[in-house]
């Protein structure tokens, strides 16, 4: 257990604490694809990530390309756009408490295994692989079934928990696949989940 | 109020976090260095490690022994090799110019064109060695790969003070424990008072 993680307190009395999660979401090839973004406009509190986490169902066999990148990382609030705003529920893990209207988690997926009303999330910062890796907070290679006859067992991706990563006004972060040069499989899906809480500065 | 974190690192003058670029494994028999993290001597902060995590894509099946994943305490700072983007955890904070990351891929999936060096740091050198793991291994390519990310020295508090330094060593001597098309990413956690 990370000793450190008793210095990110779960925000205190009074302090929003929420998760949001993503539909499973088709995979796009050569592509940074951003399937969920947290964006804290301007005006709104410190953001703190409390736990970002990753699962991924593969459909089928990849055993010459390469498995994609999830990598976590920053970016600004104004550089994140959709053509429609997919916004995921902020679920409370207490209902007394709200969450201030400029936090928003934006999700490219809308229907669980379908391109069904995708919305893709562009990002200014984060399009190119060396944007991905100068920006990026955590990073673990996605899973890769060698053959299609294999087994799909409990293995969520913690990829950040307790590591008191702060998004202030103007922030965001992105949870993005990244398969830019990898020609990945397109029919495998993922979640993804993210924890915060949230201090009025 | 605006958010502090409680001790230990509620103190912090920098709190951050690197990624490596996809490395590719450089053969040979003398292992790789794939990351470094100094505090140059001139350096009026401590660095605090909390965290190293490692990934592994394997292209091949090996019969032969992985290689071993060693991180050793240095004294002098490692040469060549890409230097790497600090990312804060909190943007308020400013990293100090003193401490300085490097890798051993210039970009994603291509190798630096001078590798990661280091002198003191050598095959089977345990004196300053401070946790160690064996790679991963596929003794055929018939299977899964999940997700396996190692963490290394979590909650350690590695203490880096100044003319002191942390490198990742990939540590074989067999070049087929480490092909070139097999990549290695590399993700450190750190935070400076």
């Amino acid at each position: 257990m990370y000793s450190g993680a008793a210095a990110f307190p779960s925000g205190g009395r009074g302090a929003f604490r929420g998760i949001a999660s993503s539909v499973a979401t088709l995979e796009r090839t050569g592509v940074a694809q951003h399937i969920m973004a947290i964006v804290v406009s301007n005006g709104g509190p410190d953001v703190i990530i409390k736990r970002i986490t990753v699962d991924v169902a593969k459909a089928s066999a990849s055993t010459t390309v390469p498995p994609s990148i999830i990598r976590i990382c920053r970016s600004i609030a104004d550089g994140v756009s959709q053509s429609v705003s997919l916004i995921a529920t902020k679920t409370p893990k207490d209902s007394r408490l709200n969450s201030d209207n400029n936090v928003t988690v934006l999700v490219e997926g809308a229907t669980d295994w379908s391109t069904t009303g995708r919305q893709i999330i562009s990002i200014t910062n984060l399009q190119t692989t060396a944007d991905l890796v100068n920006n990026c907070l955590s990073q673990e290679y996605s899973t890769r079934m060698f053959t299609a006859i294999g087994p799909e067992v409990l293995d969520q991706s913690i990829l950040l928990e307790d590591k008191g990563i702060v998004l202030h006004a103007g922030q965001a972060l992105s949870v993005t696949i990244d398969n830019l040069s990898l020609g990945a499989p397109t029919n495998s899906s993922y979640a993804a989940t993210i924890e915060w809480y949230e201090i009025k500065p | 109020m605006a958010y502090q974190p409680r001790n230990p690192e509620s103190q912090a003058l920098y709190r951050g976090r690197v990624c490596s670029y996809r490395t590719p494994g450089r053969a040979g028999t003398t292992g790789q260095k794939i990351f470094s993290l100094f505090n140059a001597s001139a350096s009026s902060r401590v660095v605090h490690i909390n965290q190293i995590a490692i990934d592994l894509y394997q292209t091949a099946a090996k019969t032969v022994a992985p290689p071993i994943i060693r991180i050793h305490r240095v004294t002098s700072d490692a040469s060549s090799g890409t230097a790497l983007t600090k990312v804060a955890k909190d943007t308020s904070l400013s990293s100090s110019a003193s401490i300085t990351v490097k890798g051993d891929a210039s970009t994603d999936g291509t190798s630096s064109a001078s590798a990661l060096t280091h002198a003191s740091v050598t095959v089977s050198g345990l004196t300053t060695c401070l946790t160690e793991e064996f790679a991963p291994r596929v003794l055929s390519l018939v299977g899964y790969e999940p997700f396996d990310r190692t963490e290394l020295l979590e909650g350690k508090d590695i203490i880096l003070r100044g003319n002191e330094g942390i490198v990742v060593f990939l540590d074989y001597t067999v070049a087929t424990s480490n092909p070139t098309t097999d990549m290695y990413i590399v993700t450190c956690d750190w935070w400076e008072i």
